[in-house]
């Protein structure tokens, strides 16, 4: 059997031979279809069953000249609001699985990633963390393929100091609150200027880390009150990126709304 | 929406939402229901599409007429079918969703015609011969939390703007009457349902939460209540130890919804001509997922061809008035569906052969030149 792997919008060509079954459940395929060459509309599964020509006459030799060819789509990346891991990128992922050498991560992306037990700073088999289930952890993408899955580490090679201490860089979070933004929002919270969180920060303190995944965590020790009111800012910028005189009547507009001293 | 959440989530959102804090990230009170907004489309399928806050479902309707079960000769039909297939691709497992299928579409039954805010007795046209059968369609579009109430009202929207046409009963046929207007369906009374979700207490009581303020709750219990204080149905789902002076105040506060909720749907009824859907599919696209678009110029050309060919289905449909009101009869003609009399020669027990075949042929070739001038119907019975 054989698997393809193609993009959204794409067309499968040089098909040798005819086809003559096409799985297609969830409707992938669009109507410009023939025998050579057919267009994928969206993401899904096809299978489709060729048919070669018969050099022998018995049954047996037609069961066998059957073959299958699996094809899986993936989204386009620019069009839509959906993650495609990079290596070397800085993510917020949520344990779903634990096993005995490694954890499961859901990052937010087609499949989900693999951590090693031992991916922490002077981390050795009789001295590990022992993280837990649904828990966040800040970590970076070692390699990914195309369409593999992604390896992940907490291992930072700037920054020396080891899991034991609760200064290191990446590693598992405790409290405060998640949200999920567009690309559009991530990338202006990344610049250097940003003109929304300066303003913020002169009302009060806050620690935030944003994540190239979508997920922003947001943190403030001493009241409740203003982690609301941040969470309402981050999440309402979305329309004001790019205008400043904007970012001052969003925040006088969010304070009305909540009633927040 | 099967995803779970982190622990840093649930913690927050347990601290906040319990008695000592009442914060909610919107800034709502804990009995504040979100904004309600409603979309009308065409008055033949009662095309409803309504948005609660972020939910948003899409409810419509299609009849026909059927023969009567034989114990009950007066009773119409009413069907209630739902779709969720916008969620199909985030799940590979659909027991999860067919058990919730399902509960839905009996609670809708129960609700609607125990408590009698539906008559299967009205929709009789000639006793024991023909009778309505309407099936209301409803599909979700997207969901942030909060299923019962959003499904609920989208149908109670659909069945006030649905509309069918007159009718006259006759022996062998059945005749629409052109030149009268058509008819809305009798809705007695309407049922609003109110959910309150708990939190592993009595105490903690929520009204329409968010996709993840409804994740960290553990049991729901919603009441059907009328304007005039009527319930109309209970339905629970989780365990719970509840006292009886904490319910009392629950029902207090589910009257006083109820009948805020009624003006806004009332409201909404009055005005629907200003809330029309003009382009099918622009409307969708814009009521539908938070899945911002990147900055590309590709992604626009694409909607806009997109949207094209969508046009050129809906035009033939929906443009044309004349053929909104003789759907019925137009989609039958095109099938030349014969006469009932041969249709229970064929399909009774007895099986004629013979001669009497071509006597009933002649006839029908007579009967057919008679018949061209008045436009009669007849149809199958799929029912029994």
């Amino acid at each position: 059997m054989e698997s393809v792997n193609m993009l959204a919008g794409e067309t499968l060509k040089k098909l040798d031979t005819t086809t003559t079954k096409i799985n297609d459940p969830s409707h992938i395929l669009n109507y410009n279809i023939t025998k050579e060459s057919f267009e994928v509309s969206t993401t899904g599964k096809v299978s489709i069953v060729k048919k070669k020509q018969e050099e022998g006459k018995g049954k047996k030799d037609k069961r066998k000249l059957k073959e299958k060819v699996h094809i899986d789509v993936f989204p386009d990346q620019a069009l839509s609001n959906y993650y495609f891991p990079k290596s070397g990128d800085l993510v917020l992922g949520r344990i779903t699985n634990k096993f005995a050498f490694s954890y499961e991560v859901d990052i937010g992306a087609y499949s989900t990633a693999t951590l090693d037990a031992l991916e922490f700073d002077g981390a050795t088999k009789k001295n590990k963390p022992n993280l837990e289930v649904n828990s966040l952890i800040y970590c970076r993408i070692l390699s990914t393929d195309r369409f593999s899955r992604p390896t992940l580490s907490c291992i930072s090679p700037i920054h020396k100091k080891s899991w034991t201490s609760g200064e290191s860089y990446f590693g598992p979070i405790k409290g405060g609150f998640l949200l999920e933004c567009s690309k559009k929002l991530i990338s202006y919270l990344q610049s250097k200027k940003c003109y929304l969180l300066a303003t913020l920060g002169q009302l009060f303190e806050f620690e935030i880390i944003v994540g190239f995944n979508g997920r922003v965590w947001v943190n403030s020790k001493k009241s409740v009150q203003n982690l609301v009111y941040l969470i309402n800012c981050i999440k309402k910028g979305d329309e004001y990126i790019g205008e400043d005189s904007k970012v001052d009547q969003l925040v006088k507009s969010v304070k009305s709304s909540l009633t927040i001293s | 929406m099967f995803q779970e959440l982190s622990v840093n989530e649930t913690a927050f959102l347990k601290d906040t939402l319990s008695a000592d804090i009442d914060l909610r990230l919107d800034g709502r009170n804990k009995f504040e229901f979100r904004d309600i907004e409603v979309k009308y489309g065409n008055s033949t399928n009662g095309l409803v599409v309504l948005s609660l806050g972020k939910t948003q479902v899409m409810a419509a309707s299609s009849k026909r007429i059927v023969q009567p079960q034989k114990n009950k000769d007066s009773d119409g039909f009413y069907r209630f079918n739902i779709d969720f297939k916008h969620l199909q691709h985030f799940n590979d497992n659909m027991d999860v969703l067919q058990e919730a299928r399902l509960e839905l579409m009996r609670l809708l039954d129960k609700v609607f015609i125990t408590s009698r805010a539906i008559d299967t007795t009205s929709l009789c046209i000639s006793k024991g011969k023909y009778v309505w059968a309407i099936t209301l369609e409803i599909s979700l579009i997207n969901y942030d939390g909060n299923l019962i109430d959003a499904v609920f009202l989208a149908a109670l929207q659909c069945l006030k703007t649905l509309k069918l046409p007159q009718v006259r009963g006759k022996e062998d046929s059945v005749k629409i009457l052109e030149d009268k207007p058509w008819k809305n369906i009798n809705v007695h009374h309407m049922p609003i349902p109110i959910t309150f979700y708990f939190i592993d207490n009595e105490n903690n009581v929520i009204l329409d939460p968010d996709l993840k303020e409804e994740k960290v709750t553990t049991s729901r219990n919603t009441i059907f209540i009328n304007v005039f204080g009527d319930i109309c149905g209970i339905h629970t789902q989780g365990v719970l130890s509840l006292s009886f002076p904490t319910y009392q105040e629950c029902l207090s506060i589910a009257e006083k919804k109820a009948k805020a909720i009624t003006l806004i749907m009332r409201e909404k009824l009055k005005h629907s001509e200003d809330y029309m859907i003009d382009n099918l599919a622009l409307d969708l696209g814009e009521l539908a997922i938070d899945d911002g678009e990147g900055d590309a110029e590709d992604a626009t050309k694409q909607k806009k061809e997109f949207v094209k060919t969508i046009k050129k289905s809906i035009k033939k449909d929906f443009d044309n008035e004349q053929l909104d009101d003789q759907l019925v009869v137009d989609a039958l003609k095109r099938k030349k569906v014969p006469k009932l009399s041969e249709d229970s020669s064929k399909r009774g027990t007895y099986q004629v052969k013979g001669k009497r075949q071509f006597k009933a042929k002649e006839k029908n070739i007579e009967d057919e030149e008679d018949d061209e001038e008045e436009e009669t119907v007849q149809m199958k019975s799929e029912f029994n």
